[in-house]
């Protein structure tokens, strides 16, 4: 599968390319979305109007397509002087967000970060989200960014004390005590403890 | 004896260029009024009620929400905003021509041949079109192309910021004008701009509505009203706007920026937050989104977010 280059927008990282024999489009973030099949008639358009450039690659693989496309955005970024942000004003770009944003940042935070236990993540999010404008004028969004951080804190603290607490036989493996006696089981353990070896070898 | 020829030559030449008189695109379009409203009347007349009343309402739409959007990318639009003014393909050449003067990287004598050698190494195959349409008019090189639009996010196919100008600035351009279809593509033919169909596809600020119902008649019953922003300006077509005023950076109204675009800058941002691996070229990506981003907060002026679907 060859991928040929017919112009680029190289500030933009955007690209006509052609692959089997059909005009597309490629757009950055580069998903599937993001390949749109096209025309000669835009192609036309996109040189003689916008900032589109002719250019003459091939490769042989969309990786490397994409990879040639964020080198030379990188590249073009540089030579205009821009360097690589720092953390905090990286982040400060959620300034920029809109509401479907922010809510989404929440939903990440609540409904996939803490139930894996990502809580500094969750938390780091929230607590990034309360300082904002927009969230402090929405008493819903800032409500549930609290919440939020309340439901880490809280997560943390009893994560604390299961580890602080000792745990019965029974809650520890409450299957194998529905089918085992206890001494039953102990004797199992001990012979594993002394073995090193869960199953016999070669059954 | 030589010297008399070569000054004949040149005298032939210079009256060549003289007597070839330039059309005046504005003029054109002021000719042309009359023959739009005639065909406006016709559609309506062939009508039934009911169409006639949703061809009323399209009008209005039409006055009411016309107005110039341009569609680019990061860098031209940072350009825009630094120059203070929305440059064509000519005077970026020449800008940058008198950068190169004056760093004296290039002599003043050679800039007219610098930008055209420029011009052709830009847009190639696609030289032609261009300076013939640029050239068959006056002040053609002054043009500015930019597109009708009444809500949508433009021809984000060329760049997913879509740069709308503010109506009140553009109803004081003295100069204006619309064309049914893209000028370059479709009106330029064996070397020439295809005056008799151009004649008829042209319309001034006040007959805009007329020209957009009777490029869209067709469509204009399948499409609902909500659509109709998308339907005048898209990636597949568009009415084109020229004018050769300046539209300078402070005629912005807003920016609309396609959600697509957005979101995924959003989602880079959001593994950035979690502590997942965001490529180099994704944080350069976000940094200059929120160059941008404070650069028009910084000139007041608004953005908002457009689902292309």
């Amino acid at each position: 599968m060859k991928i040929k280059f017919i112009a680029v927008a190289p500030y933009d990282g955007w690209a006509f390319i052609i692959k089997d024999e059909h005009l597309y489009l490629l757009r950055p973030p580069y998903q599937a979305n993001d390949l749109i099949e096209s025309s000669e008639k835009d192609l036309a358009v996109a040189i003689s109007k916008y900032n589109f450039q002719e250019c003459h690659s091939s490769f042989d693989n969309f990786e490397e397509t994409i990879n040639f496309l964020e080198e030379k955005y990188i590249k073009e970024m540089e030579k205009l002087g821009f360097s690589l942000p720092d953390t905090g004003e990286l982040k400060s770009l959620i300034e920029y967000a809109d509401e479907d944003i922010l809510q989404d940042f929440l939903d990440k935070a609540e409904k996939e970060l803490i139930p894996l236990r990502s809580l500094d993540a969750a938390e780091s999010i929230a607590l990034e989200l309360i300082q904002l404008e927009n969230v402090k004028k929405n008493q819903t969004m800032f409500k549930r960014a609290i919440e939020i951080i309340k439901k880490c804190q809280h997560e943390r603290n009893e994560l604390k004390r299961l580890l602080k607490k000792p745990i019965k036989f029974s809650q520890k493996y409450p299957n194998a005590i529905k089918m085992y006696t206890k001494k039953s089981l102990y004797e199992s353990m001990n012979y594993i403890c002394s073995t090193r070896q869960l199953l016999p070898i070669g059954m | 004896m030589l010297v008399n020829k070569s000054i004949l030559v040149y005298h032939i030449k210079l009256n060549t260029k003289m007597t070839k008189k330039k059309n005046n695109l504005f003029d054109l379009a002021e000719k042309n009024s009359e023959y739009l409203q005639n065909q406006y009347k016709k559609l309506n007349d062939s009508y039934s009620e009911s169409q006639r009343a949703l061809l009323n309402d399209f009008r209005e739409t039409l006055r009411e929400k016309w107005t110039l959007s341009v569609n680019m990318s990061d860098c031209p639009l940072v350009q825009w905003l630094d120059t203070g003014q929305f440059m064509n393909i000519h005077e970026l050449k020449e800008s940058e021509a008198n950068e190169l003067i004056n760093i004296g990287g290039l002599d003043s004598s050679e800039k007219e041949s610098a930008v055209e050698r420029s011009l052709k190494k830009r847009l190639k195959q696609f030289y032609e079109a261009r300076t013939i349409l640029d050239s068959a008019f006056l002040n053609g090189n002054k043009f500015k192309y930019t597109a009708l639009n009444i809500g949508s996010s433009g021809a984000s196919r060329y760049g997913a910021y879509c740069i709308i100008i503010e109506r009140e600035k553009v109803e004081q351009y003295n100069t204006l004008v619309f064309i049914k279809e893209d000028s370059a593509i479709n009106y330029v033919e064996n070397q020439q701009v295809e005056l008799d169909r151009l004649n008829h596809d042209i319309s001034n600020k006040s007959c805009i509505p007329f020209l957009a119902a009777i490029k869209h008649k067709i469509d204009l019953e399948t499409t609902s009203l909500d659509q109709w922003p998308l339907m005048i300006c898209n990636n597949n077509g568009y009415i084109e706007a020229i004018t050769s005023e300046d539209i300078l950076s402070d005629h912005i109204k807003c920016v609309r920026i396609t959600k697509n675009f957005y979101n995924s800058i959003f989602n880079s941002l959001k593994r950035y937050f979690i502590g997942q691996k965001v490529s180099k070229e994704r944080l350069y990506r976000m940094s200059f989104f929120k160059h941008i981003m404070s650069e028009l907060k910084k000139r007041g002026i608004q953005w908002e977010v457009i689902d292309e679907n």
